[in-house]
């Protein structure tokens, strides 16, 4: 089980966390969020909650094999199947393309 | 439970995917719950359903009927998430497979298994049903 606290967001069809600590800021832009990250940023359709005391497990060998894309981990919250991500290493689709308008922008 | 006994015989768990029946080992099978319902992961494989929560634990649910490529069926009536055991045994991981029904338990006799090349499908053997292709999840975390 993980002392750190995440911030649980929806984007797309998934639930994501991300550590609160290295959200750097939050704005709303419309109907979504911004999340601000160090060199990075995030637009989330909602910002579901925080989370503490996940228990976070590792990906595994058939996760990895048919979704390539780098993460933390997987966990449960409150009853969500949950994709745990690093900041310095966001999966594809929640990183926004460099023709994004937004991209990159500090939202604090 | 369908016989096809004879000495050595192993148990499987009988199931239908699409078009396809499959055989999964009895003991790869940790537990067959009514569909979980699962979100989908963005810019996954289409073996890969998404995810689901099972107890508490997050978990990867696959199609079965795309990991053994076979032509999708008729409507479930009632759909599975079979709960099992994959990947070798020094890394051994649970996971979802999502099939159409779960039918029977049968017995095989290793003999009456055709293998096939290494990979999921390990083989093809007959059942009181028709053809079955025999999994091994054990190949699954394998790239």
């Amino acid at each position: 089980m993980s002392d750190a606290a995440y911030f649980v967001l929806r984007r797309g069809s998934a639930a994501w966390a991300i550590a609160r600590s290295s959200v750097r800021g939050l704005a709303r832009r419309g109907e979504r969020i911004d999340l601000a990250l160090e060199g990075a940023a995030i637009d989330a359709d909602a910002v579901l909650g925080v989370a503490a005391g996940m228990a976070v497990t590792p990906p595994g060998a058939v996760l990895r094999r048919y979704w390539p894309e780098p993460c933390a981990g997987l966990a449960v919250w409150a009853g969500l199947p949950v994709v745990v991500v690093n900041a310095g290493e966001l999966p594809a689709p929640l990183r926004r393309s460099e023709g994004d308008p937004q991209h990159g922008r500090r939202t604090h | 439970m369908t016989s096809g006994s004879g000495e050595g015989a192993v148990r499987y768990l009988l199931l239908q995917a699409g078009e396809v029946l499959c055989a999964l080992p009895l003991n790869q099978v940790r537990r067959i719950v009514r569909a979980l319902p699962v979100q989908p992961l963005p810019g996954a494989a289409a073996e890969l359903l998404g995810l689901a929560e099972f107890s508490g634990e997050p978990l990867p649910v696959l199609d079965l009927a795309a990991l053994v490529g076979a032509p999708p069926g008729a409507q479930p009536a009632f759909p599975v998430t079979v709960v099992a055991w994959a990947g070798p045994p020094a890394g051994r991981e649970v996971v979802g497979l999502t099939a159409d029904a779960a039918l029977e338990i049968v017995e095989l006799a290793p003999a009456a298994v055709v293998a096939a090349p290494a990979g999921v499908v390990a083989g093809e053997a007959p059942v009181a049903r028709g053809a079955a292709r025999v999994l091994n999840l054990e190949a699954l975390g394998a790239p």
